[in-house]
């Protein structure tokens, strides 16, 4: 008799493995890269890590994100993805992805960016932040020991997005950022290869890595968690102003930034001070960002509070578009909201409908509205 | 390891041992027939208490150990620390002999600085003396890699006194997520569903970011995510990680590996400030421990005309708030806690 299992852990266990192995195999992988078909859990491929500072006692300081954790030999940063060894820092999720998912590109979600795409995503454990709504907490909270994880290198990644026929590769689920080198050396790839890069983010990273990276993202999606540097810190263990920093120097260096504010209620549902960031987005990155206000539902340490009522979601629209951000949008909603239908901002017509991540329409013609003519900003071609 | 050991192995973890853990938890009252409640920080008056016991004979300057040393060593300081005539009379006070028993080491650092096996299997020893069956008691930490390289044998034969790390097939950490005010993780197996009871066998060292490693925060090897509890110089996430209610029943007795300390450079293994110091102590109040241990550092230190931990700015502040009105595991005053010394050989 095996050891009893709950019906949880059954059902947690099937989905991973689906999720992992079957999307995987789905686009072509087994066939490409066989060891992509075969995940190991605890799968681990250490890469010198690019951005640490050596210190004294075999310590090093990692100088990847705003955390800038110190390390002794054999311990990890607070990302729990990488390593001092021996006085050098090891990044153990370069070619190991979790995660090899096909999504549609509205799904991370970015809405101005070649409507209808389809993604190769790829995610590893772990992350330097500890958002307590986190909605994929058992992937980003972990250490790659734990999570069941391929093999996939970069230029096996590229290749399985080109036969796939996918238009992007991007990095979304966890957080990008502690798998810095493999997305810097997949998003490198790819752009040679004709491919299209996306990063869904936080943004929780030092200027000079994101200014590095810049070149080979085409669009970045900035996860914008909330407003005060209180609700960063209580909530997600994070700080404000190196994510606002880092969004205003992802869009000067040319990348298409999006930004998504998931709402929790009682926590940054405050209209006032969703009234600032939207005050703070007009005047830093322009009317033109699009911005989503998604739905927050009760997840791994926010149990204990509800979804997010739609008139919540709403009121926030309202208020950006009276700030005057442009293209505001709803996520997470149902899928009869017309919440992410893109409307020309001058003639109010529907360009791009949308039921859940599905384009229906695109009326976009050239990037202008097909009415009046008005350009739509976005990466359209 | 032959194909029907692995095998045989697989199953005893996971129904030997699961269905053990069930079935003591589950049994006629463990806790209620003990003679002092889990947990329990006190000793026999009530006030806590910390035995140090020192044999020069336990580990020689080249790092060589000798398991007899250690385990006469251990039982004097069990027998001490329950006043007790023998160890074995100690061990049946606070362990019974249909609990599973973890045996919670800390393998981190290396063959150097870790808790050597010949302290584990004097505690295992001594266990068995007092009526438990060897096949209850799991010497465990996070990692098979770590157990290996720190000397220990992999073991998960049924009948066997087992050995091996959360990483093992089958084993893993639970799906659910725990949570206790800051913390947030998901448990060991070995110590959520496996074990009933645990004895806590710490290192005393030096910690570049809380500034201490002992009793308290050597449960962050029973989590999965340990790299999330040293914000904040581990304060307030080592008390709390202390409170989740799968190690509060559990706790019981502390028998700490000092035949070294690290008193700078911790937490990992560096000769430079390695000081042999052949010494067991045994406590059952974690907080206790970590405030004598906490004090050996800053000794160590003065003798290698090093700062203290807090005036280097690493005072391990979790440890007093391990005490404090929320927490309550344990008494962090100094003044309260009495400390015996002993001098085995």
């Amino acid at each position: 008799m095996a050891p009893r299992m709950s019906r949880r852990e059954f059902v947690g266990r099937v989905a991973r493995t689906v999720g992992a192995w079957g999307l995987g195999s789905w686009y072509g992988l087994r066939s490409t890269t066989p060891a992509a078909s075969a995940p190991v859990k605890g799968y681990l491929s250490p890469h010198r890590a690019r951005f640490f500072r050596a210190l004294p006692g075999r310590r090093v300081k990692c100088l990847l994100c705003p955390r800038q954790c110190e390390v002794g030999d054999r311990e990890r940063g607070y990302c729990g993805v990488r390593e001092n060894r021996g006085g050098t820092y090891y990044s153990l999720v370069y070619g190991n992805p979790c995660v090899i998912h096909n999504d549609p590109i509205e799904k991370k979600p970015i809405l101005h960016a070649l409507p209808g795409s389809k993604t190769l995503t790829l995610a590893t454990a772990g992350c330097n932040l500890n958002c307590k709504y986190c909605q994929n907490w058992e992937f980003s909270q972990s250490r790659p020991e734990d999570t069941v994880n391929h093999a996939l290198t970069p230029e096996q990644a590229v290749a399985a997005a080109k036969n796939g026929g996918l238009t992007f590769i991007a990095f979304d689920y966890t957080e990008p950022v502690v798998f810095y080198e493999y997305v810097y050396d997949t998003a490198r790839l790819a752009r040679e290869k004709g491919l299209r890069t996306v990063m869904a983010s936080a943004c929780y990273i030092r200027p000079i890595p994101l200014k590095m990276l810049c070149p080979y993202l085409d669009v970045l999606k900035v996860d914008l968690k909330g407003f005060t540097e209180t609700f960063y810190w209580e909530i997600c263990r994070g700080q404000l102003a190196p994510v606002l920093e880092a969004a205003q120097l992802a869009q000067e260096e040319g990348v298409w930034v999006e930004l998504v504010h998931l709402i929790v209620p009682t926590l940054n549902d405050d209209l006032n001070r969703i009234w600032q960031m939207c005050r703070w987005i007009v005047s830093h990155l322009g009317p033109d960002v699009p911005l989503t206000f998604s739905r927050f539902y009760p997840m791994y340490q926010l149990r204990n509070l509800p979804p997010t009522p739609l008139s919540t979601l709403e009121r926030a629209k309202q208020v950006a578009e009276e700030v005057g951000l442009r293209f505001v949008y709803l996520g997470n909603v149902p899928a009869a909201s017309t919440g992410r239908n893109t409307y020309c901002p001058r003639c109010g017509k529907l360009l791009i409908q949308r039921i859940v991540y599905e384009v229906k329409q695109n009326r976009l013609r050239n990037g202008r509205c097909p009415a009046c003519k008005t350009p739509i900003p976005g990466v359209w071609e | 390891m032959k194909r029907r050991e692995f095998l045989q192995s697989l199953a005893s973890v996971g129904l030997g041992l699961w269905g053990a853990g069930e079935g003591a938890s589950a049994g006629p009252g463990t806790r209620r027939h003990r003679t002092r409640s889990p947990g329990s920080p006190s000793a026999p008056e009530g006030k806590p208490r910390v035995v140090i016991a020192r044999h020069s004979g336990m580990m020689e300057a080249n790092g060589r150990v000798n398991p007899e040393a250690v385990q006469q060593t251990v039982e004097e300081a069990v027998a001490a620390f329950g006043e007790a005539e023998t160890a074995t009379e100690v061990w049946a006070r606070y362990y019974r002999p249909t609990e599973v028993i973890g045996l919670k080491v800390n393998c981190l650092a290396g063959p150097h600085l870790s808790t050597r096996p010949a302290v584990a299997y004097a505690v295992a020893r001594g266990l068995i003396r007092s009526g438990v069956p060897a096949a209850r008691i799991i010497i465990w930490d996070r990692e098979n890699r770590e157990l290996r390289a720190a000397g220990y044998q992999i073991v998960t034969l049924r009948r066997a006194l087992k050995c091996l790390g959360t990483d093992t097939p089958r084993v893993g950490y639970e799906e659910e997520l725990s949570t206790q005010g800051s913390f947030a993780g998901r448990l060991s197996r070995i110590l959520a569903r496996f074990c009933t009871a645990q004895v806590n066998l710490p290192l005393i060292k030096d910690h570049g970011i809380t500034g201490f490693t002992g009793a308290l925060k050597n449960y962050l090897g029973a989590i999965h995510n340990p790299n999330r509890m040293h914000e904040g110089q581990g304060n307030p996430g080592i008390a709390d990680l202390n409170c989740v209610p799968a190690l509060q029943r559990a706790r019981r007795l502390i028998v700490g590996d000092a035949l070294t300390l690290q008193y700078e450079g911790g937490p990992s293994f560096d000769p430079r400030w390695n000081l042999l110091y052949n010494a067991i102590l045994v406590a059952s109040d974690p907080v206790a421990f970590d405030v004598i241990g906490w004090e050996l550092i800053n000794e160590a230190r003065r003798g290698a005309n090093l700062r203290s931990l807090e005036a280097v700015g690493r005072t391990p502040t979790y440890i007093t708030t391990a005490a404090d009105a929320e927490h309550h595991l344990g008494t962090a005053d100094r003044s309260e806690i009495e400390v015996i010394e002993l001098t085995v050989g």
